[in-house]
């Protein structure tokens, strides 16, 4: 029993079953808003919509489906994918050095790329094409928050971020919106939902993950789930200060993203690019040179 | 130690010695073991030296010459610029003629100017950053030599009419190695100026090996614009004798404006070197000559020697933050260009090149930066970059040399046709981009250190964006292959299988441990340089140790889940809208590039789907003209701004 | 937890030789009115996602090996659905020179929804019906049935025989 105490407190202390926690519990928080996102849409529709665990089912489901596969390459890529995403989450929740987890992520959504890239399908090939305009399109916006943040803070740590006192959406809502404009990249909403879709009877059918079926699939599904937490966290970081607020403050980002999908036909790549590089890309630097000006 | 003064020179003339061994030995097989046996060489007396040098008091290594000996490197420099003008002579080209004699006339009148002839001077000189240069020189380099024995003799065999001999090879790429290594121990300018112009000399007559009117134009163009930074480093030399009356650089980092003009003169004259914008057109015009060559020029030799140049003179002028900002952004312009211009380009070896000119810019802003941490990540960058980009070239070459294209959208679904080559290949692209790896470790480190000017750090997020994008395409383009099993054994000579296998053992060697590298290495060379130690607690948090440990975890999992219980039965047809054609109705048919369906009345037709390269947005021509323009005015304000400084 | 299957049927529509009036009427039941979401089902366009197959139309000869390519193409367990009369027995095309005949000759078929065309409620019937047989498949409790005989009250005419054309390049 003592040892077992001991084991205990020397998990808790050296912060792998903390880390352990965060990653069985972030794709249930992906799960649940991901579970939101489809009753909310329904709901615009006037639909009464699925359960609030569909995804949840949708999960189990793909892996209870036998394996197929056009290749091997392509499925390491699967788990690549997943597994970066993971160490994206898990590095956020121990607050390390938040440039470094972008670009632990910006490669997870790279593997998923070059797995769809690396199967001979047309529809594939463009979806993923068509995702790295859109990181293409995510990224300098990203880095420039972090920036941000350092400037703000004088700190790239996570930790020491949050460990500040007054929250940052004051001082910094271009950037917010900016990032708003990007997550919702990420997640694949209308008008930007251009590499893989949610929604059925699109151009290239369903893009980067079409060649992905059953378990496969499952994996990156969990590792979309791990993605929403991912980015949902981020915009809680907003508001730090108060976990009510911030709640909110993410909430509120994730229904303005389904009023959006929900209101706006899919637009152009080329016109994705150049959206994102001179309105949110300016907004995001001129908060930065606000910042830096203080 | 004292027979390290004895290696140092050995190791100059131990390349120069087997080129001219080349240029009259008879048959191949003895000079092939030649170059093999100088590759060894090179390479154990390449880490000797830095081994030796480094426990010399102090980290630094110097070697004084009594001042008789100065005349000796003045003799050489007129040498190489008299060959150098005979050239232009040859080739009926006014302009060389006017500039290599311009230097002819600075030269002449920099040894007229009274100085201090009598006393002792340093020839050679190896502190940490040459150490690095020497370790990247003649590893990386050794490595190229040992590639180039087995691809030169089976390019000699398919050579167009009129092409170089292998002798002629021999003796420029041997010498080439040999005037960069002496070019990062020289420390008197005179020296420096042999090797530099010996550094041009060769990679004319290089890129101009195979003949042929396209080749030899870009050869006189690299003369051309490497004449004009040659120009330059005379002027800066001039003006350094002028003001303090020595040649070294010892004099030059005396704290004074007119040094600092000297400084910018050869910093501009590092930038021809570096293909920096708008001097970028020689390296892109390089890319003619055999792949070795071109591996020697991005990965060893040549360019690297510009940001050498630059990373020796700026640490030193940190009380000039005005002028050193200016060049950060020349760096930063070059950064971004080159990356853009990558993005729209589907010749291999042309983005190749544009990602080598991206990334010295990368080097030059961290230069220009001026700060600890971006020194570091400057320092890191070129080891990193010289042997990813060794081993990527040389892959290209390769390939190039097996399917006879060097277009990306050719090389389709490599990874089953020449699985070894296409491995090294993805080794070397995903050291670019991929988080443990060298590259973007140092990118990561630039852009933190470049936190403090919002403008430079926008040029460096959109150019790390747009780096991201053409090595993910081309990654894609390699392992893109259909559903059939089938792999191919590759068959390929021996020299350059040991020369890939030790450039990727290299990348991987140093992507596992490159946070050990970074802040055992990289990080206190920093401080020694800068004598401050405010720098790295960021860095040295990175978790490298999760991020391994991940992978770690994932492989095995993913190895006994899914690639050991793989079964031929899992594998179906990609989704074509079920007309697909299988691959039986194919076999007979060679061109697996395309999509192949049944179109009306069950007849195969072929489809095919490119790469996004931006052909409709950017054009090549027009984004190059503005860079220029942008590049020049940087440099017309940095030589504006320091003689405003001056005055 | 076991259930998952059959709380989550994802859909691949597959229109084989119909006039359209089922096709129309199967995307009504996505509609507000119908919401087959309701049920997990998700109309998904492709046969690698899909767990049902829900076909329209009869099959004929240039499209049978497209139909054949779809069902393989799906990961197993899968069911196939088929809507109205057409794809049950070729409907009022069976006399058609080009037309094989149902859809039940060229893959295995686990439901059939008569009509024509079947009413949207029918066909959600067919579709709940359906995934009762997939649950079913997944523990191993039930087979695919076997393929029906190619019934046409006549003989079908010379059709452009795929093979000999494959063989111009």
């Amino acid at each position: 029993m003592e040892l077992l105490q001991k084991v205990c407190t020397y998990c808790w202390n050296t912060s792998w079953l903390y880390g352990f926690l965060v990653l069985l519990l972030t794709p249930v928080a992906g799960i649940i808003l991901t579970g939101i996102d489809r009753k909310i849409t329904a709901r615009m529709q006037g639909r009464i919509g699925p359960s609030w665990f569909q995804p949840y089912y949708d999960l189990v489901k793909l892996f209870s489906k036998k394996p197929m596969a056009l290749h091997r390459p392509q499925l390491i890529y699967a788990t690549l994918h997943l597994v970066f995403m993971m160490a994206a989450v898990l590095l956020l929740a121990q607050g390390r050095d938040l440039l470094m987890i972008l670009f632990v992520q910006a490669f997870s959504v790279i593997c998923l790329v070059l797995g769809g890239m690396s199967v001979r399908s047309p529809y594939s090939w463009i979806g993923s094409q068509r995702k790295i305009m859109q990181m293409l399109a995510v990224e300098p916006v990203f880095l420039l928050m972090i920036v941000a943040l350092y400037l703000r803070d004088g700190t790239f740590l996570g930790s020491d971020l949050f460990a500040k006192g007054d929250p940052l959406l004051p001082s910094m809502p271009l950037l917010f919106l900016a990032f708003l404009c990007a997550v919702a990249i990420e997640f694949e909403k209308s008008p930007f939902d251009l590499a893989s879709s949610h929604h059925a009877h699109q151009e290239i059918v369903k893009g980067v993950t079409l060649e992905y079926s059953g378990p496969f699939l499952g994996l990156i599904e969990i590792a979309h789930f791990y993605e929403i937490a991912f980015f949902f966290g981020l915009m809680m970081a907003f508001w730090h200060t108060n976990i009510i607020i911030a709640l909110l403050l993410a909430l509120g980002g994730l229904v303005f993203m389904v009023v959006l999908d929900n209101s706006f036909a899919r637009l152009t790549p080329n016109w994705m690019l150049k959206f994102m590089w001179t309105f949110p890309l300016s907004m995001a630097l001129a908060n930065l040179i606000w910042l830096w000006v203080k | 130690m004292n027979w390290i003064a004895y290696l140092v020179p050995a190791l100059i003339l131990l390349p120069l010695a087997g080129g001219l061994l080349a240029a009259v030995l008879p048959g191949y097989r003895l000079r092939n073991s030649m170059v093999n046996l100088i590759a060894l060489l090179i390479a154990a007396g390449g880490v000797t030296t830095v081994c030796l040098s480094a426990q010399s008091p102090g980290g630094v290594w110097t070697l004084s010459v009594p001042a008789w000996a100065a005349h000796g490197g003045l003799i050489l420099e007129l040498l190489i610029i008299g060959v150098i003008l005979v050239i232009s002579f040859r080739i009926k080209n006014a302009w060389i003629a006017l500039l290599t004699f311009l230097q002819l006339l600075g030269v002449a009148v920099t040894f007229f100017i009274p100085g201090d002839h009598t006393s002792n001077f340093e020839l050679f000189r190896i502190d940490n950053l040459s150490r690095i240069m020497l370790l990247v020189s003649t590893l990386v380099g050794g490595a190229i030599l040992v590639f180039s024995v087995g691809y030169m003799t089976r390019h000699q065999e398919h050579a167009p009419e009129g092409a170089g001999s292998l002798k002629r090879f021999y003796f420029f790429f041997l010498s080439f190695l040999g005037l960069m290594i002496g070019l990062v121990v020289s420390n008197h300018l005179s020296f420096f100026s042999f090797f530099w112009e010996g550094t041009t000399l060769c990679s004319y007559a290089l890129i101009g090996q195979d003949g042929g009117k396209a080749r030899s134009e870009n050869a006189v163009r690299a003369l051309l614009i490497n004449s004009f930074g040659g120009v330059l480093l005379v002027l800066g030399v001039l003006v350094l004798k002028l003001q303090t009356g020595g040649e070294s650089f010892n004099e030059l980092f005396s704290k004074d404006h007119y040094t600092l003009l000297a400084a910018i003169f050869l910093i501009i004259a590092a930038f021809t070197k570096s293909a920096l914008f708008p001097f970028q057109s020689w390296l892109l015009g390089a890319m003619v000559a055999p792949t070795p060559v071109s591996a020697m020029l991005h990965a060893a030799t040549m360019v690297k020697a510009g940001v050498y140049l630059v990373m020796r003179l700026t640490p030193h002028y940190q009380n000039d933050v005005r002028v050193t900002m200016v060049v950060a952004f020349a760096g930063a312009i070059t950064f971004l260009g080159g990356a853009l211009l990558a993005c729209t380009q589907s010749n291999g070896k042309r983005v190749l090149a544009y990602s080598t000119i991206s990334n010295l810019g990368l080097v030059v802003a961290c230069a220009g930066i001026n700060s600890p941490l971006a020194y570091a990540a400057g320092l890191a960058i070129i080891s990193f970059h010289a042997i990813s980009k060794g081993l990527l070239f040389l892959c290209v070459g390769r390939i190039e040399q097996q399917i006879g294209s060097r277009d990306i959208e050719d090389m389709d679904g490599l990874m089953f046709k020449m699985p070894f080559t296409s491995l090294m290949i993805l080794i070397g692209m995903l050291s670019m981009l991929l988080p443990p790896f060298g590259m973007l470790l140092s990118k990561w480190l630039a852009i933190e250190a470049t936190i403090r000017s919002p403008f430079l750090l926008l040029f460096m997020v959109l150019g790390s964006a747009l780096t991201v994008y053409f090595w993910a395409k081309w990654i894609g383009r390699i392992q893109h292959s259909g559903y059939h099993p089938v792999v191919f054994k590759e068959e390929m000579s021996v020299s350059m299988k040991i020369a890939l296998g030790i450039l990727a053992v290299m990348v991987l060697g140093t992507g596992l441990t490159t946070m050990l590298i970074l802040n055992k290495v990289f990080v206190p060379m920093a401080e020694s340089v800068f004598g401050s130690r405010e720098l790295l607690n960021q860095a040295a948090t990175f978790p490298a140790l999760i991020i391994f440990g991940a992978v770690a975890i994932g492989g095995i999992l993913h190895y006994f889940f899914c690639w050991r219980t793989f079964k031929n039965e899992w594998v179906r047809m990609p989704f074509l809208c079920g007309e697909n054609v299988t691959f039986e109705e194919v076999r007979g048919d060679n061109d697996i590039r395309s999509y192949d369906f049944h179109s009306i009345g069950g007849k195969i037709e072929h489809s095919h789907v490119t790469s996004y390269y931006f052909r409709d947005v950017v054009n090549e021509k027009l984004v190059t003209a503005c860079l220029n323009w942008g590049a020049w005015l940087i440099i017309l304000v940095l030589i504006g701004n320091t003689l405003t400084q001056v005055r | 937890m076991s259930k998952a299957i059959s709380k989550s049927p994802w859909v691949v529509h597959f229109n084989c030789n119909s006039c359209n009036g089922c096709d129309i009427e199967f995307l009504a039941c996505l509609t507000p009115t119908y919401d087959v979401e309701r049920f997990g089902v998700l109309h998904v366009g492709n046969p690698k996602h899909a767990d049902v197959l829900v076909v329209t139309g009869s099959v004929n000869f240039r499209n049978r090996h497209v139909l054949k390519n779809v069902y393989d193409q799906m990961p197993d367990p899968k069911v196939v659905v088929a809507m109205g009369v057409c794809p049950a027995t070729g409907g009022i095309f069976a006399d058609c020179y080009n037309v094989v005949g149902g859809v039940g000759s060229v893959i295995p078929v686990d439901v059939h929804v008569p009509g024509c065309p079947p009413k949207p409620e029918a066909m959600i019937d067919g579709i709940i019906e359906a995934v009762g047989i997939l649950e079913k498949k997944r523990q191993g409790l039930a087979v695919d049935p076997p393929l029906l005989e190619v019934q046409t009250v006549k003989g079908p005419a010379p059709a452009p025989a795929p093979e000999a054309e494959t063989k111009k390049p």
